[in-house]
């Protein structure tokens, strides 16, 4: 046996899990002994647990999704050069409509398109 | 609460010639990044002094884009002169010597700027919410009628060209790339504002940050104007555009005037106070604009958080609201095209 390999335990609940478990606490237990300042910070923080929790899940559904691509750049370039003439094509439309949805199920659900 | 500093009692007792003023209570009111704003309530001991202040001056960070609190105080001496709806001036102070930067004290206005309940359903019935919105569309008037010669306002800038659209356009494009920024839907956007064309209104003195969260609203009646820190010259349906647009509605999308109430009152009561028509093409491409606007600001406060100047929570979490506000220009858009066709 080779003793200088890391054993790489993992222990659970794990990061979703926890993060859940925190703002479940933090709307249930918490919230309803705030008011005010207190209040608004903890919406605040709720608020942030649920981005984490989207993001992380969002990751694990696609683990194999690459952080970052040229094409969003290239299409700046484009629009800004005044190269595209039909701003309201289908195609334009359906790719910018389904980055920000991407981005939305992870910020604000409650938003996404219907 | 806080103990107010001496040389500030002084500096009191002497600007308002009351040797006898004692500061009763002095509180940190909760306020922006860019300044703060102090409770404070003035009485002397003949009683006769008593007023309830608030004093405003920078904080340590300050934004390039705003006035000096000086300049905020000429505009509000401005219009409170010209009887629009604002906190009434006392004085200001130059010395940075006293609180450590320039400040001003004005008086505190009834009511309260509380967005998130004004926005809900229950607070308000139908009559209510359409008083409400007209006192608004009013005093938005009211404050398009300070006259530009007044000589307090000879600092205002304005615009270098009457072609304020590609003005706007050019100057969000330089915030992008200062950003180093690539965001589609905001080119896009931009794209689509450069090639519209909308009719010259009068340049008029605007608020330029005039939506719901800076009214102070007591029941059915607006009491206040706040935060004149942007104020400048422009089209007055900038200001329209800016109060109407949806980021600014909170919970209530489907009440376009500030989440508040309906176009149509607040339109109405603009028009009959101001002797103008409200061009609503206009508007509706100045909400694309408002939108691009606060969508620029929402990735200036989210690189600040980035960058580590200020990892504060409400930074971070302006920083992710890019994506809702990017949802808003792609159904903004469209929609505003189809109106002006």
């Amino acid at each position: 046996m080779n003793s200088s390999e890391p054993l790489l335990s993992q222990d659970t609940p794990r990061a979703i899990e926890l993060l859940a478990a925190a703002r479940t606490h933090l709307l249930e237990v918490l919230l309803p002994s705030t008011a005010g300042d207190s209040r608004y910070s903890a919406l605040m923080i709720a608020n942030a647990l649920s981005i984490a929790l989207a993001e992380l899940e969002q990751q694990r559904a696609n683990p194999h999704m690459s952080v970052k691509s040229d094409v969003g750049e290239q299409l700046c370039h484009q629009l800004r050069d005044g190269a595209v003439e039909d701003l309201f094509d289908d195609d334009l439309l359906k790719c910018l409509q389904s980055d920000v949805d991407a981005r939305l199920s992870v910020a604000n659900p409650k938003r996404l398109s219907p | 609460m806080m103990s107010c500093p001496e040389s500030l009692v002084e500096y009191l007792r002497v600007s308002l010639n009351r040797p006898d003023l004692r500061v009763d209570r002095y509180e940190r009111l909760s306020g922006g990044a860019i300044q703060q704003n102090m409770a404070l309530d003035l009485v002397s001991d003949d009683a006769q002094l008593a007023i309830d202040a608030v004093l405003r001056t920078d904080s340590a960070t300050s934004v390039s884009v705003s006035l000096s609190r000086l300049q905020e105080f000429a505009i509000l001496q401005a219009a409170f002169d010209a009887g629009v709806l604002v906190p009434e001036p006392l004085l200001k102070c130059m010395d940075a010597s006293i609180i450590g930067a320039p400040f001003f004290v004005m008086a505190r206005v009834e009511g309260r700027a509380q967005p998130h309940l004004l926005t809900r359903k229950s607070v308000l019935d139908e009559s209510g919410r359409e008083h409400l919105v007209s006192s608004i569309g009013r005093a938005l008037a009211q404050v398009h009628a300070i006259p530009l010669d007044d000589e307090r306002l000879s600092f205002l800038e304005r615009p270098s060209s009457t072609d304020l659209l590609r003005q706007r356009v050019a100057f969000y494009r330089r915030c992008l790339d200062e950003l180093k920024a690539h965001r589609p839907v905001i080119e896009w956007a931009l794209a689509w504002l450069d090639r519209q064309r909308i009719r010259q209104t009068e340049l008029t003195l605007c608020h330029n940050d005039f939506r719901t969260g800076n009214l102070m609203i007591q029941d059915d009646t607006l009491t206040g104007i706040l935060d004149w820190e942007f104020t400048g010259v422009g089209d007055p349906h900038e200001d329209l555009g800016w109060f109407c647009a949806p980021c600014w509605r909170f919970a209530a999308r489907d009440r376009e005037a500030g989440g508040l109430g309906e176009r149509q009152a607040f339109y109405l009561a603009y028009e009959r106070e101001s002797g103008r028509i409200v061009d609503h093409g206009t508007v509706a491409v100045m909400e694309v604009l408002a939108t691009i606007r606060w969508a620029i600001i929402a990735l200036q406060q989210g690189a600040r958080f980035d960058s580590g100047q200020e990892p504060t929570l409400e930074l971070g979490l302006t920083g992710r609201m890019i994506a809702e506000l990017e949802q808003d220009l792609l159904q903004l858009v469209p929609a505003c095209e189809r109106l002006i066709a």
